[in-house]
């Protein structure tokens, strides 16, 4: 009662001027949509067809003609390459991450208002998945399944969805001390309100930070499983096995490479920076 | 006479703590609420007075003892059967921050319990009761669609009444309900207690360390420590003619507002012993029981 | 121990004023109090939130950023033993603090450090302030002896959650008179203990205070708190003092109507019938980001004049009233009173 100076800070007020008032959020932000904005309209402004091979022109540089990065092993303009992988590259990025947040969230929320027997047996599980390291765990799906977008989106979103699971079921244990969840349970509310109404609507922001986070390591994982042969088949493009092509011809044409790790990088960064924005825009003064 | 709303016998629960040893929160409590009546609990932090709120409730689950309410045995309901005693059994809590949803409007927490029962025939009936609650409670219905934190601390604790009240309940349980509240919004939602109370019949378990206002408020007053009822009586027997040597010190340690009163003030001490094997309620003067 | 010097006072507020700057306005946290203190005087202050009651003594001490106030904007004068306190360093204030002014805070669980020995605490406060190791583990248990914790030896190695909230409330005024300051400064150090608890803090308090020989100053929202402990009280609200005076003079002759309300409002008031309606004072607190431009209990006064809206009273001696006792009112409540009784 005593040392409250100031007024709680209030929930949602300022939040899109505290999260863009840190820069790196915000270049993260830009960097994020500019990413998006170009692979989503890049191919189709651009002269080339992605897949269109041409042998006479096979490893132009870049900055030396029409195609602005140079071609790839089989004449294709690098360009409209690396933003049609990014198409799927991100694509598979979100989906990977909205199945996560579909999982993990679900079994969080079970797991932390149920904290007996289910709870225990749930994140027991959680704990068991955590245990193999998921590359592993990637590589083994990936290799029992037939490889596409689809697959390649389900088998990340598999080994993902844990640490939200963790990071949920901790939030709702918290939520379930407080006094207003309580009231609810006096009033006599089905559990399904409790869970829908009552807590839901307050995990809302640790799940938005935990969705860009999750975004940012599914575009790596993407990456990895198609540098390993397993994820996005060629001749469709993705960064990951532009990678894995690229490495043959990683000292005469370097840049065959380099742009798609650039790629990888940028995306991996902006939505880490994101994350972290939005992490700090939503508990500007600590956990309370 | 009619039988009492609310009568509870040897209700026990205890605690496992963290190092392995049990803690009896709860420790073999008996007490009677009658219809209207407002029954007063006093004890310092941990002599189980919360405990015993939530076991009424059955928020908790007692390891023994028998809660009857209404005429009926509400100890071991269970699932819907226990869903559909809640309505009459409410709860308002102490801290008017933690009580209410953050990201839920105010009106839909007081509608929330409406809804779960089926109790508002559609939207627009729903709305209007809700706006009779809040104008219950001295609030401005206008406000319905506003979110907790754009009210005071002592406006808060109104929209938790009205929550409460949504369900027309017979036994309100207060814990500590006006210890977080400015000096100078306790008298009114004090007020508020007793109008609700004279309007409609309610009974009150009101939990409070304020030995003050529960002199005030309450028609009797239990006396608890350690896990047991050490004293009970109507208020003014408790107040003026206290028995238990702990009911004594508690009460010689009010503060008193009046500096005159203060300096004349003895402070009994009471040095904790452990209770008598065989220590039981008996009765010294009609209603009054001592531990002893 | 202390030098009685009556000429000077202890402690001298000017016009101070703390205003913390927000996205949604300034809030205006103290607006312009002065007062003085003696050596050796109790004074006990009263205010809800938002009364300034805290927040006025933490600008003082230097510590509004450390308890969530960064970035306030403190005006004023305060003088400690002669020295202004307002714009000195970090470093200055840390030494004053601990050494010639304690500090008592309402939560002692976060003021204590939970890895760290009782002992080892006490005996911290004192060699950061210059006593060598041995003279201050002495010193330690002399001072947990002193506030009433038994077999200090012992307790001494123990760690802050083995004691009960009593016990560490005692432990923090250890360590806020190590050092035996001159002025004791205590926020709501009892609020949060059991009513048996605090009688016995209290009691601990006014006996300390007797062999110490120091000035406190005593922060509360409880009038029966102040009438046990205070020499003077002092009445606060909305960043401003309405009412101030010997404890007797602010009790039995109350003249200001906040001061009334309070007293009124409690239910062993005069009048006050079991289970009667108390006399509650309507409405809500001031926001202070837009505090009423007049005296800022107005809106919430029944005895309220036209001036009273827009005009700030100035805090002055009460005509017929004891030496001392000083009301910020537009209004005669006296007068009023009776008024209001003849009518």
């Amino acid at each position: 009662m005593s040392a409250t100076i100031l007024q709680p800070a209030l929930p949602g007020t300022g939040l899109l001027a505290r999260f863009l008032r840190r820069r790196m959020a915000a270049a993260g932000a830009a960097l994020v949509l500019l990413l998006v904005l170009a692979c989503l309209l890049g191919p189709a402004l651009l002269p080339f067809d992605p897949l269109r091979i041409n042998m006479r022109a096979r490893f132009l540089l870049p900055f030396s003609g029409p195609h602005w990065l140079g071609t790839d092993e089989l004449g294709r303009d690098l360009l409209a390459r690396v933003l049609s992988a990014g198409r799927y590259s991100l694509a598979i990025g979100c989906l990977a991450m909205l199945l996560s947040l579909l999982v993990g969230g679900t079994v969080g929320l079970v797991a932390g208002f149920y904290q007996g027997r289910i709870g225990a047996v749930l994140m027991r599980f959680v704990d068991g998945m955590l245990c193999f390291p998921s590359i592993f765990l990637l590589l083994t799906l990936a290799a029992l399944t037939s490889p596409g977008i689809a697959t390649t989106t389900l088998i990340i979103g598999l080994t993902a969805w844990m640490g939200v699971a963790r990071l949920i079921q901790a939030e709702v244990r918290a939520l379930c001390e407080r006094d207003f969840v309580t009231a609810a349970r006096a009033l006599g509310l089905r559990d399904s309100r409790i869970l829908l109404d009552e807590l839901l609507p307050n995990i809302a922001a640790p799940l938005c930070v935990a969705a860009t986070l999750i975004v940012a390591r599914a575009i790596l994982l993407e990456s990895y499983v198609s540098y390993l042969g397993y994820g996005i088949q060629p001749p469709v493009a993705s960064w990951g096995n532009m990678l894995q092509k690229a490495q043959q011809y990683f000292v005469s044409s370097p840049w065959l490479a380099i742009l798609p790790g650039l790629m990888i990088t940028l995306a991996v960064t902006g939505f880490n920076a994101i994350g972290d924005g939005l992490r700090d825009a939503l508990d500007p003064r600590g956990t309370r | 006479m009619s039988p009492p709303l609310l009568e509870v016998d040897d209700l026990a629960r205890s605690y496992r703590g963290g190092d392995g040893h049990v803690v009896h929160a709860v420790d073999g409590v008996s007490f009677r609420i009658g219809a209207g009546e407002t029954l007063g609990l006093v004890g310092e932090s941990g002599s189980g007075k919360s405990t015993i709120g939530r076991l009424v409730l059955r928020l908790e689950q007692a390891d023994r003892g028998r809660i009857r309410f209404d005429g009926q045995e509400i100890g071991a309901l269970r699932g819907e059967a226990l869903r559909q005693l809640r309505p009459r059994l409410q709860m308002v809590f102490q801290d008017p921050f933690a009580s209410l949803n953050p990201r839920r409007r105010v009106g839909d927490s007081v509608a929330a319990g409406l809804r779960a029962h089926g109790l508002a025939p559609d939207a627009a009936a729903l709305r209007e009761q809700v706006a009779a609650l809040f104008r219950r409670v001295g609030l401005d219905p206008g406000h319905l669609d506003r979110h907790p934190h754009e009210f005071s601390g002592g406006q808060r604790q109104r929209i938790g009444i009205a929550r409460a009240l949504a369900l027309k309940p017979r036994l309100i349980v207060a814990d500590e309900p006006i210890t977080a509240l400015d000096v100078s919004i306790q008298a009114q939602i004090i007020n508020l207690f007793l109008e609700l109370q004279q309007d409609s019949g309610l009974s009150y378990l009101f939990i409070a360390h304020d030995l003050g206002m529960v002199r005030h408020l309450s028609h009797r007053v239990a006396v608890m420590l350690r896990g047991r009822i050490v004293e009970t009586g109507p208020t003014a027997a408790v107040f003026e003619d206290a028995r238990h040597p702990y009911t004594r010190a508690l009460l010689s340690a009010m503060p008193l507002p009046d500096p005159d009163l203060e300096a004349a003030r003895q402070r009994l001490t009471y040095t904790a012993a452990p209770f008598a094997p065989d220590a039981a309620l008996r009765e010294v003067t009609p209603g009054h029981w001592v531990l002893g | 121990m202390t030098t009685k010097d009556t000429t000077a006072p202890l402690l001298e507020i000017r016009d101070l004023a703390v205003h913390f700057p927000t996205p949604g306005g300034a809030v205006r946290a103290v607006n312009g109090v002065s007062y003085t203190l003696r050596a050796g005087e109790t004074l006990g202050i009263v205010g809800e939130s938002g009364s300034g009651k805290s927040v006025h003594v933490l600008a003082l001490l230097g510590l509004l950023a450390a308890r969530g106030g960064a970035g306030a904007i403190v005006s004023g004068s305060v003088r400690f033993e002669g020295q202004e306190l307002i714009g000195r360093d970090e470093p200055a204030l840390r030494a004053l603090r601990g050494r010639r002014i304690g500090v008592v805070f309402q939560d002692p669980m976060s003021s204590l450090n939970p890895v760290l020995t009782v002992g080892e605490q006490i005996a911290e406060a004192l060699t950061s302030h210059g006593l060598g190791r041995a003279a201050a583990t002495r010193r330690a248990l002399e001072l947990l002896e002193l506030v009433g914790i038994r077999e200090p030896q012992r307790r001494a190695r123990d760690y802050p959650h083995q004691f009960s909230g009593g016990m560490r409330q005692r432990v923090m005024i250890a360590i806020g008179i190590a050092c035996e300051p001159k002025l004791l400064i205590a926020d709501e150090p009892t609020t949060a203990l059991d009513v048996t608890v605090q009688a016995q803090v209290l009691d601990l308090m006014r006996d300390l205070r007797k062999k110490l020989g120091m000035a406190m100053i005593w922060i509360t929202h409880d009038m029966g708190v102040v009438a046990g402990i205070a020499e003077t009280v002092q009445v606060m609200y909305g960043g401003r003092i309405l009412e101030r005076g010997p404890v007797r003079a602010v009790f039995h002759d109350t003249r200001n109507a906040y001061t009334l309300g309070l007293l009124q409002s409690l239910p062993g008031a005069a009048g006050a019938a079991h289970r009667s309606r108390l006399t509650s004072i309507p409405g809500q607190p001031p926001d202070m980001t837009r505090p009423p431009p007049g005296d800022p209990f107005a809106p919430r006064n029944r005895f309220a004049t036209p001036r009273c809206f827009e005009e700030v009273p100035p805090l002055a001696q009460v005509p017929d009233g004891a030496p001392g006792h000083l009301v910020a009112a537009w209004y005669d409540l006296r007068a009023a009173l009776a008024a209001e009784a003849a009518a």
